[in-house]
C-alpha cells in the first residue's frame, strides 16, 4: 500500500507541474480577446482537474499517515501544506471557469464575447498563479516527508 | 445576444463554479476565526472519509447550486450586466481565497 501511495504521490507531483506549465499556455495566449485556443484550454483544464482528483484521493491517506508527524517536526511546513490545499481549490475552480468562458465564445455576440474572453484570460492567469504556488509548496513538503 | 438562453446557461455555470471557492474560503475563515481547533500536532488523524476540506467543497457546491436559479434569471434579463458581474465575482472569489489561503490556513 505504501509503495502504491508513494508512486501515486510522485505522479500527482509531476502532473501538478505539468498542469502549471499547461496553464501558462492559455494565460499567455488568451491575452488577446480574439484569440481562440480551445485545445490548449481544454487540455490544461483537464490536467488540472485530473491532478486535483488524484490529490483528493491521496489527501485522506496524507492526513492519517503524515499530517501529525509533519506538524510535530515542522509546524510551519504543516501549515504550508494546508495553504496548498486551499489554493489548489482555487486553481481548479478558476481553470474550470476560464475553460467554460472560453469554450462558450462561439455562442456570444461581439460585445459579450469580448467580456467573456477577458474573463477567461483573467481566470487562467489566476489559476496559473495559484497552481504555481501550490506546486512549489508541494515540492517543499514532499522533499521533507513522503509516504 | 446571439443565443440568450445559451449565454444564460454559460453565465450560470461560471457563477456556480466561482461561488464554490468563495464559499469554501468563507467557511474556512469562519473555522479559523471563530472555532477552537486543536493543534494539528496533537491530533492522531484516523483514516476517514469525513474530511473537512471535502465537506467545505460540498457545502460550497450546495450553496452555489442554490444561487444558480437567480444567476440564470439575472443572465436572461440583463446579459450585459451579468457578463460584467462575472468579472467582479472572479475578483471577489480569487481575493477571498488568496486572503484566506495565505492568512488563515
Amino acid at each position: 500500500m505504501i509503495q502504491l501511495l508513494r508512486v501515486l504521490e510522485r505522479i500527482h507531483g509531476h502532473l501538478g507541474w505539468l498542469a502549471v506549465a499547461a496553464l501558462l499556455h492559455p494565460a499567455v495566449l488568451l491575452r488577446r480577446p480574439r484569440r481562440r485556443a480551445r485545445l490548449a484550454v481544454s487540455l490544461a483544464t483537464g490536467l488540472v482537474v485530473g491532478t486535483a482528483i488524484l490529490g483528493g484521493y491521496l489527501y485522506p491517506e496524507y492526513r492519517s499517515r503524515l499530517k501529525q508527524s509533519i506538524f510535530i517536526d515542522t509546524p510551519a511546513l504543516g501549515w504550508m501544506f494546508e495553504r496548498k490545499e486551499h489554493l489548489a481549490v482555487g486553481a481548479v475552480a478558476f481553470a474550470l471557469a476560464g475553460c467554460i468562458a472560453h469554450l462558450s465564445l462561439p455562442w456570444m455576440d461581439e460585445t459579450t464575447a469580448d467580456t467573456m474572453a477577458r474573463l477567461a484570460h483573467r481566470s487562467f492567469v489566476v489559476a496559473f498563479v495559484l497552481a504555481a504556488a501550490v506546486a512549489c509548496i508541494g515540492v517543499a513538503v514532499a522533499s521533507f516527508r513522503s509516504f | 445576444m446571439r443565443d440568450a438562453p445559451a449565454f444564460a446557461v454559460v453565465a450560470t455555470a461560471i457563477a456556480v463554479v466561482l461561488c464554490i471557492p468563495a464559499v469554501y474560503a468563507a467557511l474556512r475563515a469562519y473555522d479559523v476565526l471563530f472555532r477552537d481547533e486543536p493543534d494539528p500536532a496533537t491530533v492522531i488523524w484516523s483514516w476517514s472519509g469525513h474530511v473537512a476540506m471535502f465537506w467545505r467543497l460540498a457545502i460550497g457546491g450546495y450553496m452555489a447550486a442554490t444561487i444558480a436559479p437567480a444567476a440564470y434569471w439575472a443572465a436572461r434579463r440583463h446579459p450585459a450586466f451579468a457578463a460584467k458581474a462575472l468579472g467582479v465575482l472572479l475578483f471577489v472569489a480569487s481575493s477571498l481565497l488568496v486572503v484566506q489561503g495565505v492568512l488563515l490556513p
